[in-house]
């Protein structure tokens, strides 16, 4: 996985990542603010997001994610700058995605009320399967065991998609704002920070696999020849 | 090794778009039906107007309303017209490395064709809505509300596949647009894939019992057309256009 010479889209990709952590801070600020005045029903969002805004595990997720964007965007700009490839730190990134979708997924069920219908459990459940995809796909793009560049931003893409539509937080487009109370803003806020910061991390991947080489055997062959 | 599996990229965009073209007359017939059937129960109840807001009552539910909404018919017979052509040039001339590229536009076209069109007939039936405020005087307040009822009723999945279409329209020019495009197609895709739970995990657990069978089967078909069409536009921009790597490839190989 070598970088392109200049490419612009790793540079963007690592502007993404660091947006990312901050992002993840306000949310982490905005959840730890709202957790002491939070209310159970917030009409900004859909009942998801309501529910996890002023929850311990948004704290915990925000909290944690400010770590771990931060550590893997350092590490892809310094192997990026140092050896000009991104096959190690991809394949870290795949690693830590692929236990983080599992645990999102048994945390979206543990936030389903108990009469949940079979339809809402499955539209949350799927949302964590693009980013399982994306991890398994960013493995196989780090090991060069197949070119699958192109497979590895679609499934990026759609994750990043995935996060910013799960929350419901474009529910606030149809809130009566008379009936919306200061607090219940500080929360939305929460969520609107909190999933814009993880839709920023899977762009900022997605940028960087793009700005890579494609492994290509006649390619190196050429390479070897020319040299 | 890369040109044969371009070539079977591109004969997959083919068949996609073959079954697409299949399935898109269905799509246009049933939804005629329920119009027809819908506007009938309204006139017996009142005017053209009442028809009008009794028409988007009915389709301008936000959920579901990529899977009946009336705004989306006008643009299908065009979408219907493009995509035959791709299943045909992608079948003819895929060896071609012109002909993949002209996939890519031909797709994309098609796309932006039928999100303008929708995009307009969603407007029009959102200020049919408002007809009677709309008479009496225009105030911004009211352009936001027509532009929110649209945006409730597909605006936004119209949006990204106009933005899809215009990438698609790039790489048939470019390869380097190739990763952004194949990016708006994902996202384009996981938004349809969710539709989709929806309409089948509602048939199963009983959420959709109120609904009639013909709009169920109406959804089913549009939303399994969507589907194919889209397949077929991703699969001509993973194959199509020439990345930045084989032209470099081919500048290199001539002596």
């Amino acid at each position: 996985m070598k970088l392109k010479k200049g490419s612009y889209l790793y540079i963007l990709g690592m502007f993404f990542l660091f947006w990312s952590s901050l992002f993840s801070l306000c949310s982490f600020w905005c959840t730890y603010r709202y957790k002491s005045v939070r209310s159970d029903e917030n009409l900004l969002m859909n009942e998801f997001g309501a529910a996890f805004a002023g929850s311990n595990s948004a704290l915990v997720m925000s909290g944690a994610f400010v770590a771990v964007s931060l550590v893997l965007a350092v590490l892809i700009l310094r192997y990026g700058i140092s050896t000009n490839s991104l096959s190690v730190p991809l394949r870290i990134v795949g690693i830590t995605i692929l236990p983080l979708s599992i645990a999102s997924m048994l945390a979206m069920w543990a936030f389903l009320e108990q009469g949940g219908t079979l339809t809402t459990l499955a539209v949350r459940l799927i949302g964590a399967v693009p980013a399982l995809l994306f991890g398994v796909n960013l493995i196989r793009v780090s090991l060069n065991q197949k070119n699958s560049r192109m497979l590895t931003v679609f499934f990026g893409a759609m994750s990043g998609y995935a996060v910013y539509s799960e929350f419901g937080f474009g529910q606030i487009l149809l809130a009566d704002f008379s009936l919306v109370t200061k607090q219940s803003f500080l929360g939305w806020l929460s969520v609107f920070f909190f999933s814009t910061a993880l839709c920023l991390f899977f762009a900022g991947l997605c940028l960087c696999v793009s700005g890579c080489e494609r492994k290509s055997k006649k390619r190196t062959l050429i390479q070897e020849k020319t040299k | 090794m890369r040109s044969r599996k371009n070539m079977r990229l591109f004969y997959g965009a083919g068949i996609c778009a073959l079954a697409a073209c299949v399935l898109l007359p269905v799509i246009c017939v049933l939804q005629s039906a329920f119009l027809r059937q819908t506007i009938f129960e309204s006139l017996e109840k009142g005017s053209l107007l009442s028809v009008l807001s009794h028409l988007y009552e009915q389709f301008g539910q936000a959920e579901f309303a990529l899977v009946y909404d009336a705004g989306h018919l006008p643009g299908i017979p065009l979408l219907l017209l493009f995509y035959l052509v791709l299943a045909g040039a992608c079948f003819k001339s895929s060896k071609r490395e012109g002909a993949r590229r002209r996939g890519c536009v031909l797709a994309g076209a098609g796309l932006q064709c039928y999100a303008v069109i929708s995009f307009l007939t969603h407007i029009v039936l959102a200020v049919a809505l408002y007809y009677k405020e709309w008479t009496q005087g225009v105030s911004s307040l009211m352009i936001f509300r027509i532009l929110l009822t649209a945006m409730g009723s597909g605006f936004f999945e119209l949006l990204i596949i106009s933005v899809f279409s215009v990438l698609l329209i790039l790489t048939g020019k470019s390869g380097k647009y190739r990763p952004i495009a194949v990016a708006a197609g994902g996202v384009c895709f996981y938004r349809l894939f969710k539709d989709s739970l929806w309409l089948f995990t509602g048939l199963f657990d009983g959420t959709l019992k109120e609904t009639a069978p013909l709009q169920i089967w109406h959804g089913v078909f549009f939303l399994a057309a969507m589907f194919l069409v889209l397949c077929a536009a991703v699969l001509v921009a993973m194959s199509g256009g020439r990345s930045e790597e084989d032209e470099e490839d081919a500048e290199r190989s001539t002596p």
